[in-house]
């Protein structure tokens, strides 16, 4: 008897179960967008017959119910847990590095070197400058698991990283580089176009965010460290304009979002197809065509330039070749990451 | 739809449990048929018309053949179930081998029990189903519509018309499918993963080690992908009451690639077995008709696992290898220590599984001579990286094929949290960052 009563408690708290997890959905409300996925997420499709006919209705159903389950994050942290316990070292397309390091490759990309080409052979080579911004996983290579090394572009920005790689230059949850590494680019940057560097020093150091979560952070739920998110302001005045619709927010950094999923907005405010940015310098005017890498070394080239404009051709809808004929640009600096890979050693 | 989906069991499963006990006992084959209706029209509407037509043509012809039986008019009996047989084997024709269509789910194993169904019903061996939802239950029963195990009428036929539910029944059953589930998302799949990380690897790139690596990754995703389904199927119908035969027992265990056979996909062998193998004369009549007979019924479970030339070979390249068992292998197997027979079965299934898997015979061959060390060297960066980031997973998998897990699947905190991990697992794979800033 005793056993049967075993078994019976065992049935219903199956069904118990698979009602519980039923009701937790029915209760949580849809959502309307992830902030740790940054996309749109499905919502609850409508029935028709044409759609219910092609599955179509069926494959949206399960989408939504995907998308909407109940502490989705949780469940996606529980099982990142789990493989790291089996040794795994890479989790969603992330590798697992030391001390708290995670890595990830950079597989697609904007076609960077052909507008470089065009660029040098519209404006020359003496008016036209690249920096190509070294993965964390190619730089913190004794971070990084063992047995596979990342891509290496050996130039002047990856050397100057490299020499300074037991510092703090990458983030530990995020793919992007600290300020601090910026800097070391700019100073490498600077060397080669002939200009001294504004000293680290010099700038008014900040922690603006303990406890800063990352895109790697975003793909696992898990994080060993958390990262601490510095800034380095060389504190000149200057007037930005976002976009070109006057959208005007008070300077080069957004400290409203640093509680956000997305704390690197902090810089530029993220992505914005133009920025326009004035500064007390004498003269120059710096176009950057770049990617999200720029946004925290953008700062540092208010200490040389009178005008800098900040392009991302990802979402600059006009042509730029044109746009730039227009312009008084005096130069250009191109900075994005290339592909990269990991390899096996 | 599939088990091992969220929409499976968040939605499908717990509605469907309610309902089938709910409903009174004499509905309940009801239930369960329009359930399966169900969960077949989910992901293929169209397709719902083909097995509903396979089903109502075959109550029809059971109907039928009881009908001339008791008339005694044996030509009638004969004629409806060769059109029986023959239309079976049309639609498999048509649907499966011409290419004309997307394969139709499952429709290789309920034409097989429908076959089975007439067969008996002519053989006398069971009566013909008078009820059509309990035909309809039977021919649709979702835990074993789309993949198997392929259950022979005469099995369960007492079972259709009555079964008494005890708790000792949901116990296991529930403990059957909450493992066949884990066995499913957490190793079938993760493991999948290996071996397509193997596949991608240019022929330049290859070393001995991550061919053998792709292969024991490769037997153990299909051992799991496909024990864990009739693991989940045999728990499911046990819920319910079915007591369906078991489908795998162990078979890496095997000494021998006829012991293998009868621990892997046990179902379809005894299917085969019993309406090919022994109608056409099993073993009685001399050594030459039965290698005939080995040969046929391997070539037709070749070609029964799906189109193209690999799945032929690779049937044959079973049976020949039953054939030499027969007439020396096994006598020498059984003279040696078993070690022997153990690695002679894993290297003989992974390279028949190899073959299984890749798409020409001309890649079949090439991998099987780089398990063998042709031409590339016997390891290299790229395998220890896989060994590292794989290897507990790996030593996992195979202490669970090697039956050395048997003991923990008896405790219901196994299956809870295999339960639960499996819900992780299933939750991640739709969890997908959008990189906005990566082009």
């Amino acid at each position: 008897m005793k056993k049967g009563k075993k078994e019976c408690l065992c049935c219903l708290l199956f069904v118990l179960t698979l009602y519980g997890l039923w009701a937790a959905d029915f209760l949580c409300e849809d959502r309307l967008y992830s902030d740790w996925e940054k996309r749109m997420l499905a919502q609850r499709p409508d029935a028709d017959w044409s759609s219910v006919l092609d599955g179509s209705y069926q494959a949206a159903y399960e989408e939504w119910l995907a998308d909407q389950f109940p502490a989705r994050d949780w469940w996606v942290g529980l099982k990142t847990r789990c493989e790291l316990l089996l040794g795994r070292k890479k989790v969603n397309d992330i590798y697992i590095g030391k001390d708290g390091y995670l890595f990830s490759e950079n597989t697609r990309t904007a076609d960077w070197d052909r507008l470089e080409q065009e660029l040098i052979e519209q404006y020359g080579a003496a008016r036209v400058s690249r920096i190509k911004v070294p993965a964390a996983g190619s730089v913190l290579e004794e971070k990084l698991p063992p047995g596979i090394s990342f891509s290496v572009q050996k130039d002047s920005v990856w050397k100057n990283l490299y020499d300074h790689r037991t510092e703090y230059i990458y983030f530990r949850t995020d793919h992007h580089w600290t300020m601090r590494g910026a800097w070391y680019a700019y100073e490498a940057w600077a060397g080669e176009r002939g200009f001294t560097p504004v000293a680290l020093e010099k700038m008014k150091y900040m922690v603006v965010r303990e406890g800063f979560l990352g895109s790697h952070y975003a793909r696992l739920h898990y994080a060993a460290e958390p990262d601490a998110m510095e800034l380095y302001d060389p504190g000149s005045i200057c007037s930005v304009l976002y976009d070109t619709e006057a959208l005007e927010l008070t300077g080069l950094y957004r400290p409203e979002v640093l509680e956000s999923e997305d704390a690197y907005r902090f810089f530029l405010d993220g992505n914005h197809p133009i920025v326009q940015i004035e500064t007390e310098q004498p003269e120059g005017h710096l176009v950057v065509l770049k990617d999200s890498y720029a946004n925290c070394f953008v700062p540092y080239l208010t200490c040389h330039y009178r005008k800098i404009t900040v392009i991302d051709p990802r979402f600059f809808r006009t042509d730029i070749m044109e746009w730039l004929r227009s312009g008084d640009s005096t130069e250009i600096l191109i900075l994005s990451q290339d592909t990269v890979r990991a390899e096996w050693k | 739809m599939v088990f091992s989906s969220l929409i499976f069991i968040c939605r499908f499963l717990p509605l469907f449990l309610v309902c089938y006990f709910a409903a009174p006992a004499r509905h309940r084959n009801l239930v369960l048929f329009l359930f399966s209706l169900l969960f077949y029209a989910w992901g293929e509407p169209i397709w719902l018309c083909l097995m509903l037509f396979s089903s109502f043509l075959d109550y029809g012809n059971g109907r039928i053949l009881e009908f001339a039986k008791k008339r005694g008019r044996t030509r009638l009996a004969g004629a409806v179930v060769t059109e029986s047989i023959l239309v079976n084997l049309s639609l498999l024709g048509i649907f499966k081998y011409s290419g004309f269509f997307p394969l139709p789910i499952g429709i290789s194993f309920y034409t097989f029990q429908t076959m089975s169904y007439t067969i008996d019903v002519y053989r006398g061996e069971v009566p013909a189903q008078k009820s059509l939802s309990a035909f309809g239950a039977y021919i649709s029963m979702f835990p074993q519509l789309i993949a198997g195990p392929v259950v022979k009428y005469k099995d369960i036929a007492e079972e259709l018309e009555c079964r008494v539910w005890n708790p000792a029944d949901g116990y296991q059953g529930i403990g059957r499918f909450c493992v066949g589930l884990g066995k499913k998302v957490l190793l079938a799949n993760q493991i999948g993963f290996l071996w397509e990380e193997v596949c991608r690897i240019p022929s330049g790139g290859m070393s001995v080690m991550s061919a053998w690596i792709g292969s024991i990754a490769f037997a153990l995703q299909l051992y799991f992908d496909f024990s864990g389904y009739s693991d989940m199927a045999v728990g499911m119908a046990q819920m319910m009451g079915f007591h369906l035969k078991e489908n795998f027992h162990y078979p890496y265990c095997s000494r021998s690639i006829t012991e293998f056979w009868r621990r892997w996909h046990i179902s379809l062998g005894q299917w085969f077995r019993e309406y090919v193998y022994i109608p056409l004369g099993g073993n009685r009549r001399g050594l030459l008709v039965q290698i005939r007979n080995i040969l046929i019924v391997w070539a037709l479970t070749g070609i029964w696992h799906g189109r193209g030339w690999n799945f032929l070979v690779w049937g044959i390249y079973f049976g020949v290898l039953l054939i030499l068992e027969k007439c020396f292998l096994l006598r020498c197997l059984s003279q040696l220590p078993a070690v022997f027979g153990h690695l002679y079965v894993i290297t003989a299934v992974a390279a028949g599984m190899t073959v299984f898997a890749l798409d020409s015979l001309r890649e079949g061959i090439d991998w099987i001579s780089m398990l063998f060390g042709n031409g590339v060297p016997f390891w290299n960066s790229q395998s220890l990286w896989m060994v590292s980031d794989y290897g507990l997973l790996l030593l996992a998998g195979i202490a669970g094929a090697a039956g050395l897990g048997k003991k923990l699947a008896d405790y219901p905190v196994v299956w809870g949290l295999s339960f639960f991990l499996s819900v992780a697992w299933l939750v991640d794979a739709s969890y997908n960052p959008f990189l906005y800033f990566r082009f």
